[in-house]
């Protein structure tokens, strides 16, 4: 199999001192492997998946995504990657859910026919379809976390990266979405990374599950 | 001023004006805008003020709320009004007049135009650096306030509000600071953002700007009616 991420032995210096460092065991993902990253609260899941993203630059370590440093050659792998971040606010850009799950297609030049089949389809998968013509900015926390999904989605990545995609959902939406992804990834042979605190999710969806504690990162399966 | 009602209004809105191109709102707009400008007299811009509101009502806008969202800025005119045209007089009129129409005229374009077509159409005219500013500082607005409104509602929850006039002024002074540095960490994170999502600095709104229909011709005629107004009062 294609090894798409490799981490290993990272540190981040934030501006306020607060220094993240993870150390331990090389981090890596495979093509078409389910990822879990588990840990509490400051450990530094986002800071690692930040780094994926090429949008931290770690002061040590070193760091390949696609087969490049993320954070000086993002322009070359950022269109294999889907997102959705853990304040979603700050991704959710178009005025209605239809133009927002549609923004990245039209920006890499899709035909506004194959957007229009591509974001009904990921609308009904999700099951959001009677939200597309609302406005992002009156709905709830858990439908923005489902708009940010299917923008992410709807590009079909090869990389998708989930900051705590879970928070803020009903269980049966958690249920749902998770078995989603598990099918996406089936279908696509997607590699998913997702940062969550709950064991349950990391060992329902996960083929690998990594731990953060202390700064130090293990393999738990 | 709450950005997300003007989307709203902007996005479900289905009058003339909302189904005429872009482009033919942004000419209407400069034309009343610069019609704003050139009026010399009381006559003229009472017109246009008149004109606009008639507008306002046709198209189905709520014409209290848009009154009021043009008040805000005219509070900054009433300050230049006073002090550069001592006592009230005329002049002020005149001055604070122009600013109340050039403020509903772009206050009509964003209420009947979604933002993402105005960006289209901007980043068409201006160079990529300015519309990326623009546009992330237009979306970071939306976040801003709302953060601000929470951070008040729990001020006042947490007594930043009482202990007197002084302590009222710190706290609100350091919310402010708090809000400053929290908007420069988000724009950064949302040219990220924009970025990843394939952003390469033009906003693809889906629709031509160069498509014309006959909802256009109504905004013309109205812009030359205000122009011939202009010139003849």
């Amino acid at each position: 199999m294609n090894e798409i991420v490799r981490v290993s032995g990272i540190r981040h210096v934030f501006p306020d001192g607060t220094n993240v460092g993870i150390k331990g065991i090389d981090f890596s993902a495979e093509q078409g492997e389910k990822i879990a990253i588990l840990g509490h609260n400051g450990s530094g899941k986002s800071t690692l998946l930040n780094t994926i993203l090429g949008i931290i630059t770690p002061l040590e370590g070193e760091i390949s995504v696609f087969g490049v440093n993320p954070s000086r050659e993002y322009s070359k792998i950022w269109h294999k990657i889907g997102v959705v971040f853990q304040n979603v606010d700050e991704q959710i850009i178009g005025p209605t859910v239809w133009d927002d799950i549609a923004f990245s297609m039209r920006n890499y030049g899709y035909k506004e026919d194959q957007i229009n089949d591509a974001v009904e389809n990921i609308l009904m998968e999700i099951g959001i379809y009677h939200l597309k013509d609302k406005i992002p900015h009156y709905l709830s926390g858990g439908e923005k976390k489902k708009i940010a999904l299917a923008g992410a989605l709807v590009m079909k990545p090869q990389l998708l990266l989930l900051d705590e995609p879970l928070d803020g959902l009903d269980p049966q939406s958690k249920t749902y979405i998770l078995n989603l992804l598990i099918n996406k990834n089936q279908e696509f042979k997607m590699t998913i990374i997702f940062t969550t605190h709950d064991y349950s999710t990391a060992h329902y969806i996960a083929d690998t599950i990594y731990t953060l504690e202390g700064g130090k990162i293990n393999i738990k399966r | 001023m709450e950005i997300a009602f003007f989307d709203n209004l902007a996005v479900n809105g289905k009058s003339f004006l909302h189904n005429a191109s872009t482009l033919s709102k942004f000419i209407f707009t400069a034309i009343i805008i610069n019609c704003v400008i050139i009026s010399r007299g009381i006559n003229e811009l009472i017109f246009i003020a008149v004109l606009q509101s008639v507008l306002i009502i046709a198209i189905r806008l709520p014409i209290k709320r848009i009154f009021m969202a043009a008040f805000n800025p005219m509070f900054f005119s009433l300050v230049f009004a006073v002090t550069k045209y001592p006592p009230f007089g005329y002049d002020s009129l005149l001055v604070l007049l122009k600013t109340f129409s050039a403020v509903l005229s772009v206050l009509i374009l964003i209420s009947a135009t979604p933002f993402t077509e105005l960006f289209s159409l901007l980043g068409h005219f201006l160079p990529s650096i300015i519309t990326d500013a623009l546009f992330v500082t237009y979306r970071s607005i939306f976040i801003l306030i709302q953060q601000l409104d929470n951070h008040l509602t729990i001020m006042k929850i947490r007594g930043g509000f009482n202990g007197g006039f002084i302590n009222s002024i710190k706290n609100f002074s350091s919310l402010l600071g708090l809000v400053i540095i929290r908007s420069i960490d988000l724009s950064e994170r949302m040219y990220h953002i924009l970025k990843i999502r394939g952003y390469k600095g033009k906003i693809y709104s889906g629709k031509s700007f160069l498509v014309f229909n006959k909802q256009d011709i109504v905004s013309y005629i109205l812009a030359v009616g205000t122009i011939m107004a202009v010139i003849l009062l």
